[in-house]
């Protein structure tokens, strides 16, 4: 069982971890143009007037700054080595506080976020799911159905905006931006958890939206294959209750992909929950890597790169080594 | 009085999708009586639809499968029911497993691949008895016992046993609750020939023990002869052949059982055996006439124009063939 | 082929539906070319103009009229979404068969780097990518940055469906009558591949569409192009919102969602035509 499953797998998450970090180190250096040059010709764009020497000076400033001295292999190590330290680098625009203080900031608002509207989305995603391929004649579930689906296409941002526009601006009952109220203090209070109620429950509601259809119909997909295995038809055959059918044989099974596909999208929180967090203003992980783009932080962004890189093939690692507590035939075999 | 009786029972698989739609007549047409305690096999080729009959007699039917006419009534000692005309699910589970039970296919997956086989004991009997923890362990200790099995596979899951360890775990779990009639659908198919052998034997030692009545569908001629009372001969969709099993093997009337027979080994017999010309009808558009008749050697002008009635020639043996009308 | 168009038109109404919308959106950006303003050009007309005959959906802030400048943007986000999926699926192909058929080592290499690209989250890259190229990058550049990253999901399907291919009861008869491999794979396999290959173009296509969406909202691509995402950009970026300008901001919204929506259906039908189970009703029927 180790040798055979685990093993394997540890391998490929070093060897995953290893080839995104090194992506990320190898495409802005493959790139015509680098971000160096680009951080000096927008410098020029915005009027300023430069002379030469000063010119030159800025440019080794910022190589130093980037990482990007000496040969190409030297730097693959310098990078390597400043990784295993946590070590990201200076931000540019808010100079010279770490990439690694900013993230640590940031991450807390987007983890609670993300957490919450994905456990929700899953939960009713799913439980819908499964009732629909449990009673294919029902009325009322095939018109959930209809309505998810119609709801599924529409691009996450319009959501987000309609939602913006209804609730914030034509009907104000909720704050249009931010994360808390100006003024409250952070702690372990009950005007700040109000507040951040308060906050959250736009951007929540707008992912929980759009993301009930992704697990609705992954969970009607596996359910209906289910359906139709022999054990289902033999446990209806065997005159089981309904509610055992569709919860422990339909539901139980078709749960293992649900669960891998929740943890998978853990992962993702490091990346944030971009547009969320610009429409609603929301301080974290999407909204410093909006503000990065924005000013060109280049650091911060190759910073929050390899954050959601670590992040993902951790999940994915963590779905491997729990998955055999799901599934006997992996654990048994 | 026989403990099942099904009449004119016709059973389409009715489909459609992209314009147009289909037909397919799996079962046709087909009456017969089972009389209790009896072993009652039914055979044919792959596609004849004996296995649709199963499912349409134990109500197991769920679009695309649709039951267009027919009657099939069941008599346990104290009740009598015509399952098609059952609407109510509820009615219908409590049916199975205690009256009626499926022993299946033994394919890899009929038993839960999540759930240790115990859990799949507890869920059929908690279904249907009330029973404390320690009467469901004897109960199914004394089961288990009785059929020469261990203890120990209780606490395993499915994928950890032999495909033969697992039909029997099947058979066993289909007979704890002792119905009164149980339906084996191609019990043996998917073992191997010394597996099979120790199958047969577990469901013939069930039947003398529990005395219930058996229904066999397969298309393993020798099995049939091994286990059956009577048996019944399918050929697309319509029951051609019926009779003891001693008459039918050593005296069979139709030439479709006829060929069955003569596909089958027998001892002392070096012959080259041999097989059934050509291949059963589509059933979405049966053959005029007698359905066998493009493969049959003996067809008459008349086979290709009407259907032979299944009719008695004696000794509750019944035929649909014109040969057996003597010319009519 | 045609005749399976034929069929899915008549008797899927989301087919009908997904292929009328993709024809006009077709037709759309073919009459485009002729667009008597230059679409990059700021100013060309009145500015804030209510819809009228001259200017059927009104012009917008910056001076451009809004029907022909949606023309332009349907024409560049069909053009990105086709560059893109032909360069991911050629990869994804290449890689797929090739790991496919080949197996052993050099399929467990591929198949680590394939799952590295599916694993390593591709928008924060995308976006690094973006960022440093900003000014250069123009619709060509984008869909093969967008291409080189959106192969590896479907690379893995392709090489699933060869090994299934491998081991079923026609290839062996196709191997043992002694048919050449090249053969085998074009005669035998290629039918069962290039369905396959058009569902999941689709599906691409929808991702590409909805990436160059968001890249242009983050302002990460040149925004002088039309397309439906610098659309939505430039009437965000002057309020079109909260100045009700509906006439700006929801001609490229509402063409966004009819367009997903009809590729969705597209997929969704065709994928529910390629589905074993309902092939094995229409085998049935013939």
């Amino acid at each position: 069982m180790l040798k055979k499953y685990y093993i394997p797998r540890l391998i490929q998450y070093f060897t995953v971890v290893f080839i995104g970090l090194t992506l990320v180190f190898v495409i802005p250096r493959l790139l015509p143009s680098n971000p160096v040059e680009s951080q000096l010709s927008r410098m020029m764009a915005q009027g300023q007037y430069l002379d030469p020497a000063a010119i030159e000076q800025i440019r080794e400033t910022l190589q130093q700054l980037y990482g990007l001295e000496g040969g190409m292999f030297q730097q693959y190590i310098s990078y390597f080595k400043r990784l295993f330290t946590g070590d990201l680098g200076p931000s540019f625009t808010q100079f010279p506080t770490p990439v690694m203080t900013l993230i640590k900031q940031s991450l807390p608002w987007t983890v609670g976020l993300l957490l919450v509207s994905l456990t929700i989305s899953w939960l009713i995603g799913t439980i819908l799911g499964g009732i629909r391929v449990s009673f294919p004649h029902s009325r009322l579930a095939r018109l959930i159905e209809l309505v998810i689906m119609g709801v599924r296409p529409i691009p996450y941002y319009i959501v987000a905006l309609v939602l913006l526009i209804l609730f914030a601006f034509l009907v104000p009952v909720f704050p249009m931006a931010g994360g808390y109220s100006m003024g409250v203090k952070i702690g372990f209070n009950a005007r700040f958890i109000l507040s951040l109620l308060r906050h959250a429950f736009l951007p929540v509601l707008s992912m929980v939206i759009i993301e009930i259809g992704g697990w609705f119909l992954q969970m009607r997909n596996v359910a209906s294959n289910i359906i139709e295995e022999d054990y289902v038809v033999y446990a209806e055959a065997s005159g089981l209750p309904k509610a055992k059918i569709v919860f422990m044989y339909i539901m139980r099974n078709a749960i293992i992909p649900q669960i891998t596909g929740f943890a998978l999208n853990l992962g993702f929180i490091f990346g944030g929950a971009l547009i969320t967090e610009i429409v609603f203003a929301y301080p974290g992980m999407g909204y410093l890597l909006y503000s990065a783009i924005l000013a060109g932080d280049y650091n911060l962004i190759m910073g929050i790169n390899v954050f959601s890189i670590i992040g993902v093939s951790t999940a994915m690692l963590v779905v491997d080594l729990v998955y055999p507590l799901l599934d006997p035939r992996v654990r048994y075999s | 009085m026989a403990i099942l009786e099904v009449k004119n029972l016709k059973a389409y698989y009715i489909t459609h999708k992209y314009g147009r739609s289909s037909t397919v007549r799996a079962v046709d047409g087909v009456s017969f009586e089972v009389n209790k305690n009896e072993i009652y096999g039914i055979a044919g080729e792959s596609g004849c639809g004996k296995s649709t009959l199963l499912k349409a007699v134990s109500g197991l039917v769920k679009p695309p499968l649709q039951i267009l006419d027919g009657e099939v009534s069941y008599n346990f000692s104290d009740e009598s029911l015509n399952i098609l005309s059952l609407n109510d699910d509820r009615q219908r589970r409590r049916l199975r497993g205690v009256r009626i039970s499926l022993i299946p296919q033994g394919s890899m997956s009929v038993l839960n691949p999540v759930r240790r086989i115990r859990k799949s004991f507890e869920d059929v009997v908690y279904a249907h008895l009330d029973v404390s923890e320690s009467e469901f362990e004897e109960m199914v200790r004394d089961h288990l016992q009785a059929l020469g099995l261990d203890w120990t596979v209780m606490h395993t899951y499915p994928h950890q046993l032999s495909g033969g360890m697992r039909q029997r775990i099947t058979i066993a779990l289909s007979t704890i609750l002792r119905p009164d009639i149980i339906f084996a659908d191609e019990p043996t198919t998917a073992l191997d020939v010394v597996v099979q052998r120790g199958v047969v034997q577990l469901i013939k030692k069930i039947k003398e023990e529990q005395q219930n009545t058996l229904i066999l569908v397969t298309h393993d001629m020798s099995i049939h002869a091994n286990l059956c009372d009577r048996l019944a001969v399918m050929y697309a969709g319509e029951i051609v052949e019926e009779g003891d099993v001693q008459t039918l093997f050593s005296n069979p009337k139709h030439p479709y059982t006829s060929m069955l027979l003569n596909s089958l080994p027998r001892v002392g017999d070096s012959s080259p055996r041999a097989s059934a010309p050509g291949a059963p009808p589509s059933l979405v558009d049966p053959p005029p006439g007698c359905r066998f008749h493009p493969r049959c050697p003996f067809a008459m002008e008349r086979c290709r124009k009407e259907a032979p009635l299944l009719r008695d020639v004696g000794n509750r043996h019944r035929v649909a063939c014109f040969l057996q009308e003597g010319g009519q | 082929m045609f005749a399976v168009i034929r069929d899915l038109y008549r008797n899927d109404k989301r087919f009908a539906f997904g292929f009328t919308v993709l024809a006009f959106f077709v037709i759309i950006a073919f009459v485009s070319r002729f667009a008597p303003y230059d679409m990059r050009a700021w100013n060309t007309v009145p500015r804030d103009l209510r819809p009228s005959l001259q200017h059927p959906l009104g012009t917008n802030s910056i001076g451009q009229d809004i029907m022909w400048k949606a023309m332009a943007a349907i024409k560049n986000s069909l053009l990105l979404g086709v560059i893109a999926a032909a360069i991911s699926r050629v990869i994804a192909i290449v890689v797929g068969l090739l790991s496919g058929y080949k197996g052993g080592l050099f399929d467990r290499v591929v198949m680590v780097l394939t799952d590295s690209f599916i694993i390593i989250p591709l928008f924060p890259i995308l976006i690094l990518i973006a960022t440093i190229l900003r000014s250069s990058l123009n619709m060509v550049v984008l869909g093969i940055v967008i291409g080189l990253f959106g192969w590896a999901w479907d690379a893995r399907l392709f090489r699933s469906q060869i090994l299934s291919l491998k081991e079923r009861e026609f290839t062996r008869t196709a191997v043992f009558s002694g048919l050449k491999t090249f053969k085998i794979v074009t005669m035998e396999h290629l039918p069962y591949i290039v369905p396959l290959v058009m569902a999941t173009t689709i599906n691409n296509v929808i991702w590409v569409i909805g990436m160059e969406v968001t890249l242009s909202m983050l302002g990460l691509s040149n925004l002088n192009t039309p397309t439906i995402g610098t659309m939505i950009y430039w009437a965000l970026q002057y309020q079109a919102i909260f100045l009700e300008r509906w006439n700006w901001i929801l001609t490229p919204v509402i063409i966004c969602v009819v367009l997903i929506l009809a590729l969705y259906m597209l997929s969704t039908s065709i994928s529910e035509y390629l589905d074993p189970r309902t092939r094995l009703q229409m085998i049935r029927k013939r």
